[in-house]
């Protein structure tokens, strides 16, 4: 087979290495642009678990490339005036240099020949190969060629990032956070040998610009980026700088990574945001995915490229869900910056779902314990079995997260785990959880999702079993449906419904009544149904209550722009938007006695375009919070039948986290929340103070 | 699927990326607010025999998925193979939740059905 490969960085090396380890007989040809030892971005990051496939694959590189590692374990948080450190943490890392170099060796050792200095300017001389492969690069010639064939897509992240070097070997991975007059500074190091580390500094574009590193050339902006670090950097350390432009990540992707005979590996066909530090990983794994399917479909070119792509695809696309979130994460960082350092910490460690508190406690129990103590002794008040803080020296042992008490008004909850039955509550009662949300319970009967729906007449005394709130209220544009075991939002035969009222007379569905607008004495009548409602429960003996303000119901048909098109006072801006729910809470905050919580459901997000804004839901929360209400459970979706979620794991606490930590006020999450050990990872971080564990 | 049907029959595949939609289907029923559980199929090709046989079946994905470009080599390359791939394919389905298996032949002929037999009948 002639295979010509474009592009020798790790990902082409080594995959030329093993096609001809695999057989000898095979014609490769690598070209590379760039000198042999020429390179930029300094260090290049592994993880342990990736060095088993590199054994198997190649045993002579692997040995060679383990020997020139920079290994640690503990990895270290610099974050106002602290370093927390966090073992466990098992990387390695290595000058790129040097791996290209070993690389190299081996590759013209079994027969590669390599090209280097040769600019690919087209695809067409080689395209008379048996295979060409695309390494070349996140600015893949070979991608931009067939780019329509491939479905390739290329974004920019909106934050900016240079790679620079520091002359001293930092002792392990670090992450640095020096908040600045222009705005919070970051920089993820590791060490990559015995001198030298990597330091990778990212910015928010605002803050790029107010530090007018828009303007600066490399030199300037090398010395300015220094002057940030200096103090970690130790005295008289310096930063280093080859080629350090700041740039913008760009996500790469492709539906398809092959197309004839042509294929992509690494870089340019995939790219994950570097804080997951995976990419030289995926692209070598790349390399031995697809040098395996070619030996094994031997003649078979076609088949052995379907196999590679249905291989790497799935293992690629998780690792870029991760990477999403990771890098989200590091973007909002900012809200976190009041966060102890212990906190700080754990949240970063956690920033993504594949590192949970259990994965935490494997890596480092001294460190789980500490945040364990410590968080304990804040819900509880500062004492820990008679020692006062959580001192690091002495760790103590606590209940996790999830168990601490929560404390609203006068109630101390026994934990932070909530039940949100979707239809009967009443065995949840019996379960330990320290919250129970009961369905939408009617204020009115027009106000009922479904015949079946309960109205708060039909509510028995509340249990002595848990602490039960009950969602009181009205459905809206979305009522008079079937009972939702048969399906959701069908309307019932207009014979056996009732009149829909909403803020405007817009449908939630195509097919579905259009309601009729709420007028000033509907308003009278429903806020007065609230009340009494809130009278009635609390004469039941209920000492929380939660109200509905969520998922196109009808206060929160007043909420979003989507559904409120009013004209009058009722409408227009979130001033305008927010009267309505706004009048309804103080009267139920009025007839709800002042020692007990109450609870609000809110939509923060329509998840469909032309809904309520970040900045506008997070303004209603503290309006919201601002009028007696103690708690948030945090939702998205269902303001119209349009919406476009996206189930992935613990979808909902990223918006709980949002309100939480830009507001200040206690939140609910929930959104498949499916495990204890999730929770606590949820509840530890910051993210809520107590989650609707989804049982399933 | 929550809004209107009993369920969600997955499309094929690895039984990582079953679980991966049943989990979001799950979730999806949940947030709708409806009662239960969502029913989840899922389903596999398959071809049981000699090494041309096994290509024989291949061929008949490719063929029949011609129409959709690169993506009938990726059908193909999925069809499971051996006894002990349909062994270890359906017990990762039943792992994950899933209530129904449509197992699709690829070749029409009874010897296939009763490899198949085998291959799910033997012991334990």
């Amino acid at each position: 087979m002639r295979i010509d490969v474009l592009g020798g960085g790790p990902a082409g090396l080594y995959f030329a290495i093993l096609m001809k380890k695999a057989d000898p007989g095979h014609e490769i040809r690598v070209f590379e642009r760039n000198a042999p030892d020429a390179t930029f971005g300094f260090g290049v990051v592994f993880s342990e678990g990736s060095l088993g496939e590199l054994e198997d694959a190649d045993y002579e590189s692997y040995l060679r490339i383990t020997e020139s590692f920079a290994r640690w374990d503990p990895l270290d948080v610099r974050y106002r005036g602290t370093t927390t450190r966090v073992r466990g943490n098992a990387y390695s890392g290595i000058e790129r240099k040097q791996l290209l170099r070993i690389l190299q060796e081996r590759a013209r050792g079994l027969g590669v020949e390599l090209t280097f200095h040769h600019e690919i300017t087209s695809l067409e001389p080689h395209l008379d190969a048996d295979l060409v492969v695309g390494a070349d690069g996140a600015n893949s010639l070979t991608r931009r060629t067939y780019a329509d064939l491939l479905g390739a897509s290329v974004e920019p992240h909106p934050s900016k990032y240079a790679w620079f070097g520091a002359d001293f070997a930092l002792p392990v991975f670090t992450y640095v956070f020096r908040e600045t007059p222009w705005g919070l500074f970051q920089a993820h190091c590791y060490p990559y040998d015995r001198r030298r580390s990597t330091m990778v500094v990212l910015v928010s574009e605002s803050t790029w610009r107010r530090a007018g590193l828009d303007a600066m050339d490399e030199e300037a902006s090398l010395a300015f980026t220094q002057a940030v670090f200096q103090e970690d950097l130790g005295p008289g350390r310096r930063m280093i700088s080859n080629r350090s432009l700041w740039i913008s990540f760009p996500w790469i992707s492709c539906r398809s990574w092959h197309h004839g005979h042509v294929v992509l590996l690494g870089d340019a066909a995939h790219t994950a945001h570097f804080s997951v530090g995976a990419g030289t990983r995926l692209a070598m794994e790349d390399a031995i995915a697809l040098a395996r399917a070619l030996v094994k479909w031997k003649g078979n070119r076609e088949a052995a490229l379907a196999e590679y792509e249905l291989e790497r695809q799935p293992a690629v696309e998780r690792m870029q869900e991760a990477a999403r979130v990771s890098a989200a994460y590091f973007d909002s960082l900012e809200r976190y910056l009041g966060f102890e350092p212990l906190q700080f910490t754990y949240q970063l460690m956690t920033r993504t779902p594949r590192i949970t508190h259990h994965n935490l406690t494997l890596r480092d129990p001294e460190f789980v314990r500490r945040v364990e103590a410590r968080f304990w002794a804040r819900a509880t008040g500062g004492e820990v079995a008679g020692v006062p803080e959580a001192r690091p020296e002495r760790p103590l042992v606590a209940p996790p997260p999830g168990f601490a008490p929560l404390r609203l008004r006068s109630l101390t909850l026994p934990n932070r785990i909530a039940l949100a039955p979707v239809e009967d509550w009443r065995p949840a009662v019996t379960s330990g959880a320290g919250l129970v949300l009961t369905p939408l319970v009617a204020v009115s009967p027009e106000g009922r999702v479904s015949p079946e729906t309960p109205l708060v007449g039909d509510l028995p005394p509340a249990p002595a079993e848990a602490l039960v709130a009950p969602s009181i209220g009205h459905a809206g544009r979305r009522g008079a449906t079937r009972p939702r075991r048969l399906g959701v939002d069908r309307p019932l035969p207009a014979a056996e419904g009732w009149p829909l009222v909403s803020a405007s007379a817009i449908a939630y569905a195509p097919w579905m009544p259009v309601p009729a607008e709420l007028d000033a004495a509907g308003m009278e009548r429903i806020v007065g149904a609230f009340a009494a409602a809130a009278r009635r429960l609390r004469r039941l003996g209920y000492r929380a209550l939660e109200l509905d303000l969520s998922r196109g119901s009808l206060l929160a048909s007043f909420l979003s722009p989507l559904s409120n098109h009013r004209t009058d006072e009722h409408g227009g801006s979130l001033e305008g938007r927010l009267r309505f729910p706004l009048r309804v809470l103080e009267a139920v905050r009025a007839e709800w006695p002042d020692d007990l919580p109450l609870a609000v459901a809110l939509t923060v997000s329509d998840l469909a375009p032309g809904g309520i804004t970040e900045e506008e839901a997070l303004e209603a929360v503290r309006r919201l919070a601002g009028a007696g209400a103690d708690l948030f459970r945090v939702l998205v979706g269902q303001t119209t039948s349009e919406f476009r979620p996206d189930y992935g794991r613990l979808y909902g606490a990223a918006n709980s986290d949002l309100v939480r930590n830009r507001c200040h006020v206690p939140t609910v999450a929930s959104g498949r929340i499916t495990t204890l050990d999730e929770l606590h990872t949820v509840v530890a971080a910051g993210r809520a103070d107590l989650c609707v564990l989804d049982l399933g | 699927m929550a809004r209107y049907a009993d369920g969600f029959v997955h499309n094929g595949g690895p039984p990582r990326a079953f679980a991966a939609a049943a989990a979001r289907a799950r979730a999806a029923w949940v947030d709708a607010g409806r009662p239960g559980r969502p029913e989840l199929w899922g389903q596999a090709y398959w071809a049981l025999g000699d090494a041309a046989e096994v290509e024989r079946g291949r061929d008949e994905l490719r063929r029949y998925y011609a129409f959709a470009g690169g993506h009938a080599g990726r059908i193909a390359a999925g069809c499971l193979a051996t006894p002990q791939a349909v062994r270890d394919f359906v017990r990762a389905y039943e792992d994950e939740g899933c209530d129904q298996l449509l197992l699709f032949p690829t070749l029409p002929s009874v010897e296939q059905l009763e490899r198949l037999a085998d291959a799910l009948g033997g012991p334990g």
